[in-house]
């Protein structure tokens, strides 16, 4: 039997949702476990019966074990997704998420487009440019940081003392910014098979709170250096 | 806490696994039908991502098995703790 490419894709496809489901499963499965093993330890305190602590042992062997299968089947996912845009360009998502819980690669270009500012043209050209090249989500990244970093330091050089001196002031402040917390275990593995995704994610709220800012400042006009705030960050931490 | 109440959370504890297990069962047994189709439809690929997504779903089909004896044996430690507090 002889399938065409749109065929093979569309069966694939449906291989990268059914695998990305697994992974969203797995995750629960991994959640139980840990309850088990907080269960386990509670009983296991202050007694050295071997049974109890076997107990406790496995069932955290159990949640790593599950979430190192999830993190298999999920970077699978990755290569799968990018051989997919391979033979049939923007055939698939670069992005699943399931539980709606980070943007979508899609989602993120609408929003860039249906902005007008320099700054959104700049991450449409990004998203656009790595579906069009099929980079690796690596390159992709390093693509992304880099240039924004280019763009921020063309943006900031209006407003004076402050453009050169935050780069080192408030790394802190900028992990919060360029790394949202996530708790929920989804969003988890969501960030690392769709690290394009939420890094940009990220970078957009960086540019927004800069954006801000600078407005601040302009109307200040005090040339701090340090915002109470510090949301703007450091640049120069951003590619860790 | 006093014997009934290790009682009770030792059998919180085996049901989250038992509930572990049966999930984690339902995440292999979907993801090694899709691995399957997968697996067939790439086969005469040698494309380098086609060889990763190979691997790694390889990898992930040798983790299924030890994974489930570890809930299993989470169980079967704790249902012999409870048994020994008699």
């Amino acid at each position: 039997m002889t399938a065409s490419v749109g065929d093979v894709v569309a069966q694939l496809r449906a291989v990268l949702e059914s695998l990305d489901a697994a992974v969203v499963t797995a995750l629960r499965a991994q959640a139980d476990a840990d309850q088990a093993k907080a269960h386990f330890t509670e009983v296991a305190t202050g007694t050295d019966h071997s049974k109890i602590r076997a107990a406790v042992t496995a069932s955290q062997t159990a949640s790593e074990k599950v979430a190192r299968y999830a993190r298999l089947l999920a970077k699978a996912n990755e290569s799968l997704t990018i051989y997919l845009n391979t033979i049939a360009p923007g055939s698939a998502p670069t992005h699943q998420a399931s539980d709606g819980t980070a943007p979508s690669g899609e989602r993120l270009v609408a929003e860039a487009e249906n902005a007008s500012s320099g700054v959104a043209a700049f991450l449409r050209r990004q998203v656009k440019k790595a579906d069009d090249t099929q980079d690796t989500l690596k390159q992709v990244e390093q693509a992304v940081t880099t240039g924004l970093k280019e763009l921020l330091r063309e943006y900031k050089e209006g407003p004076g003392p402050t453009a050169n001196t935050t780069a080192t002031t408030s790394p802190g402040a900028d992990t919060q910014v360029a790394r949202p917390t996530v708790d929920h275990p989804v969003a988890g593995v969501v960030m690392a098979v769709g690290a394009v995704a939420v890094g940009t994610k990220g970078l957009w709220n960086m540019i927004k709170k800069r954006r801000e800012r600078k407005h601040d400042e302009d109307q200040a006009r005090d040339g701090r250096v340090h915002p109470d705030d510090g949301e703007g960050g450091s640049r120069s931490q951003r590619s860790d | 806490m006093n014997v009934s109440e290790v009682k009770a959370t030792l059998r919180e504890g085996i049901h989250a696994t038992k509930q572990g297990q049966e999930t984690f069962e339902q995440a292999a047994s979907s993801a090694t039908d899709a691995t399957s189709r997968a697996l067939q439809l790439l086969h005469d690929s040698r494309n380098e991502d086609v060889e990763k997504v190979r691997k790694l779903l390889d990898e992930a089909k040798d983790e299924v098995s030890p994974t489930l004896s570890r809930f299993s044996a989470a169980v079967d430690s704790a249902d012999d703790y409870l048994t020994s507090l008699g």
